[in-house]
């Protein structure tokens, strides 16, 4: 009998601790994307995107609606559109953070924070810098996502085609400012028409947006952050130009010490050639015309490397390599004085 | 405090015991050596039956009367082998001196058994045999006659198998133990008869190899069948839940089985079974969990395929009780692990629906037991009113109104589906799909999490006749382990499961290929 009290007792206690955390799936709005403008003064005006799940699946309505909130902090200005919102916003699928570019500029260091410290963002966001209003890009119906946040997640499907820029998340972005002395790239997205296309790179150190590199510049550095999966280029021999197909890219990075410190880049590309109208490879022959190829991966390279020497911005995390190997040789000039040997190797294939 | 509750809930009170009971004949009542005396007091009992026949004639130069019930004994039998002996008026056979004379010359008849109190006498016609009383004797014939009608072999309605035998139990038990006997032709099998039931007296019998089965199990068996005080046995299911260690537990611990093959398998791996008369259903004892899932198809096919299909099994017992308790918990507790297309086409189904989704879990289930049950129960021919209503109208139209979400038609759809391939453990299955739902609704994750943990520790503590309900698991058993979730080849199975074989564990000696000595 005391038994049975004791069960009946206990599970009479359960289900007052119960229903803590429940939210029926109705009653939710799903987050896709957040994104902050500048607002007036020192505002921040925050813009969050939800899903609308019944026009996603029919097909019909608008699949999305936007709240817009102002506010002296982050949080603030996120709990004010959440006011807005008829539904408890369930933050736990968000996964695309955009920044306006003027808010790059002064500073990123608190939305970051905000991000990580709350328990329903995932740490795996994408985050885009945006070169107009965050509320322009979010507003982008484009005829391929459904929903404008998607444009921003699918960032790291395009660079896997065409590397002109590299997906970071919000983890990545906070463990990479804590590297030493090191500066950390994020794709500018901007509208063009419908949909939105990547315009450029910004490069953020300390926490601030400093410098804008080109699709172009944005490649060479990803040859040696080894990010190069499958990319084209043409190269030029002796005036007539010709297209390749890089397939298959590897990238061996060696620290060494031997006077100095310097690095040297192994690269192993598989290429095929996917234009020759000049008939370049007749009239040259397969070695030349290699070597030709690994030449211009090599010079893209190179003008990437010496431009962010020139501006002091360590987005390859060159010194948080030495100082784990070597604690005690780094300073503010290592970067910029630093070698770095690169040899291509190319190789054809069928 | 409660005793007037206690004894308005039993019904009766305990010193009008024996006025329950009231017996007609006394148990100790001898025949008597006058005919006229016994017809006396067994006549007045009978003579309203009308399928009661009293035929009294003279057997030689005595007189003799002879009890049967018509229907259940063979005609032929009666007339051609036991009176026409008896009538004939041979000198030979017309002057009997004793009982023996008439066993020895008289009786064509293979079974003959000599009783001496009116009790056993009259249960000999109610069993379907024929009473002979004859003047002179202080001692009746009870002889073997029986005829009545019973339902031929047929195939099984339960434990199908594609491979494997298709002979099913009946309900008469003599056909039940022939079937077993066919099966293992040794001396040791030995069949026990015992008997209960006031009024129905109905026989049960236990079946056991001798060399293999627990003299401690067997002793146990046969004291919890001779306690049972009751005026009937119906069916077997009464004698389970009167010897069964936990009545009230969801988890069965009695085996059953409709094929001949399956029990004669548990018996020789050291179960007793209970073949109860008038049930096709033979229980066999003890059971372990993993009796649950394995079947007789196992045995017959590729180990692979054995393997693959046991796996299966015991994912679709976790399926079945706990598919939908997840998907509820995940849901209302835990969306965020959820991917965000699946999340997003559940949300789409979900959205417009009434009600939350707990209480939809709650209602769907509901349906769908009311549907089974009417499934089973309904006459044949309206059997397809209740699939278009079960298909159409419950999942359908109930989420193209927007009644229900769709993705809660399949989980529910998947629950009822996976709990059968498990029959044995589907009350089991039923039972705790509630209870987890419930924990799921209202603690998510957490309160799934200690429902299993309750679950588990219940299993581990549950005894089936002395033996741990979850060996081989718990207690761990290596050898075991070739049996539990996969089915090894039958070479590598060289001892019987532990629990239920610990005097003689060696099934074969292990088999070598090819031409050796």
């Amino acid at each position: 009998m005391k038994k049975v009290t004791l069960c009946i007792m206990v599970f009479l206690v359960l289900p007052l601790c119960g229903c803590f955390g429940a939210e029926d799936i109705n009653d939710t709005a799903i987050v896709m994307g957040v994104g902050f403008d500048s607002g007036e003064g020192e505002y921040y005006k925050s813009i969050v995107q939800t899903v609308v799940p019944g026009a996603l699946s029919d097909g019909g309505g608008k699949t999305y609606s936007n709240f817009e909130g102002d506010g002296k902090s982050i949080g603030e200005s996120i709990l004010n559109s959440s006011l807005k919102c008829g539904k408890y916003m369930n933050m736990s699928h968000t996964s695309a953070l955009l920044i306006n570019e003027k808010i790059a500029e002064k500073g990123v260091n608190e939305i970051f924070d905000y991000f990580m410290r709350d328990k329903e963002f995932h740490s795996t966001i994408t985050v885009a810098v945006s070169e107009e209003s965050a509320g322009k890009i979010l507003d982008c119906e484009s005829k391929i996502e459904k929903v404008p946040a998607s444009n921003i997640i699918s960032l790291g499907r395009r660079f896997r085609e065409n590397p002109v820029g590299e997906e970071i998340n919000v983890f990545d972005f906070v463990s990479k400012s804590l590297e030493k002395n090191s500066a950390i790239m994020v794709p500018i997205v901007k509208s063009a028409g419908d949909d939105i296309s990547v315009s450029a790179n910004a490069v953020f150190k300390d926490g601030k947006m400093v410098a804008k590199i080109s699709n172009n510049e944005a490649r060479g550095i990803l040859w040696l952050k080894n990010k190069i999966e499958k990319a084209d280029i043409t190269a030029q021999m002796e005036g007539a130009t010709f297209d390749v197909r890089i397939e298959k890219s590897r990238t061996k990075l060696t620290l060494s010490e031997d006077e100095e410190i310097y690095f040297t880049a192994d690269i192993d590309t598989d290429v095929s050639i996917k234009r020759d109208d000049k008939g370049v490879l007749n009239a040259w022959g397969e070695e030349k015309v290699l070597a030709k190829i690994s030449d211009t991966i090599k010079s893209e390279i190179l003008t990437s490397l010496h431009k962010m020497q020139e501006m002091g911005l360590d987005v390859y995390s060159f010194e948080e390599k030495i100082s784990r190997k070597y604690p005690d040789k780094t300073n503010n000039e290592t970067f910029k004085n630093l070698k770095v040997y690169v040899n291509v190797n190319s190789k054809l294939r069928d | 405090m409660f005793e007037k509750l206690i004894k308005k809930i039993n019904g009766y009170n305990e010193r009008r015991k024996e006025e329950v009971f009231p017996q007609e004949i006394g148990e100790n009542v001898k025949i008597s050596k006058k005919l006229s005396e016994n017809n006396k007091i067994l006549e007045p009992l009978l003579k309203k039956n009308n399928d009661m026949v009293i035929r009294h004639f003279c057997a030689g130069n005595r007189k003799a009367t002879l009890y049967y019930v018509d229907g259940l004994t063979s005609r032929d039998t009666i007339s051609d082998f036991i009176m026409r002996g008896l009538m004939d008026g041979n000198e030979d056979t017309k002057n009997f001196k004793n009982i023996e004379d008439i066993l020895d010359f008289v009786l064509v008849c293979g079974e003959v058994s000599r009783v001496k109190t009116l009790k056993e006498a009259t249960e000999g016609f109610l069993k379907a045999d024929l009473t002979l009383f004859i003047d002179g004797f202080s001692e009746a014939l009870v002889i073997n006659a029986k005829g009545f009608e019973r339902r031929s072999i047929s195939d099984p309605q339960t434990d199908s198998v594609v491979r494997g035998p298709r002979e099913a139990f009946v309900e008469s038990m003599r056909s039940n133990t022939a079937l077993l006997r066919r099966r293992i032709r040794s001396t040791s099998f030995i069949m026990e008869s015992m008997k209960a039931g006031r009024n129905t007296k109905t026989d049960i019998t236990l079946a056991y190899l001798k060399n293999v089965a627990d003299e401690s199990l067997l002793e146990s068996i046969r004291q919890r069948i001779s306690k049972i005080d009751i005026d009937a046995i119906v069916d077997s299911g009464y004698i389970e839940q009167f010897i069964s260690d936990n009545p009230l537990s969801p988890f069965p611990t009695m085996g059953f089985t409709e094929k001949p093959d399956i029990a004669a398998a548990k018996i020789l791996e050291g179960r007793v079974a209970i073949i109860v008369d008038g049930s096709p259903f033979v229980l066999t004892a003890p059971m372990l969990f993993a009796e649950s899932f394995q079947s007789p198809e196992d045995y017959y096919t590729s180990p692979i395929y054995g393997s693959i299909m046991r796996i299966i099994r015991y994912i679709s017992f976790f399926l079945s009780i706990f598919a939908l308790p997840i998907y509820v918990a995940i849901t209302t507790f835990h969306r965020e692990i959820l991917p965000l297309p699946t999340l997003l086409s559940i949300a789409a189904a979900e959205e417009g629906t009434p009600f939350k989704t707990s209480t939809e879990a709650f209602i769907m289930i509901l349906i769908f037991e009311i549907l089974k049950e009417a499934g089973v129960r309904m006459p044949k021919p309206v059997g397809q009113a209740v699939s278009i209503v079960g298909a159409l109208v419950i999942g359908e139209t109930a989420v193209s109104a927007g009644i229900i979400g769709a993705p809660m038609v399949i989980a529910v759809a998947l629950t009822a589906l996976t709990a059968f391939v498990v029959p044995t453990q589907m009350n089991a299955v039923v039972f705790f799909r509630y209870l987890m739902l419930f924990m799921a609704s209202f603690m998510g994750g957490v309160g799934l999490t200690l429902g299993a943990v309750f679950i588990v520790v219940y299993l581990s503590k549950l005894k089936s006749f002395g033996a741990d309900y979850l060996s081989p698991l718990a207690p761990f058993s290596l050898a075991g382990m070739k049996d539990m979730f996969v089915r090894a080849p039958i070479r590598t199975l060289l001892t019987r499961p532990r629990e239920t074989s610990r005097k003689n564990p060696v099934r074969q000696i292990f088999y070598r290929k090819g031409n050796e000595k």
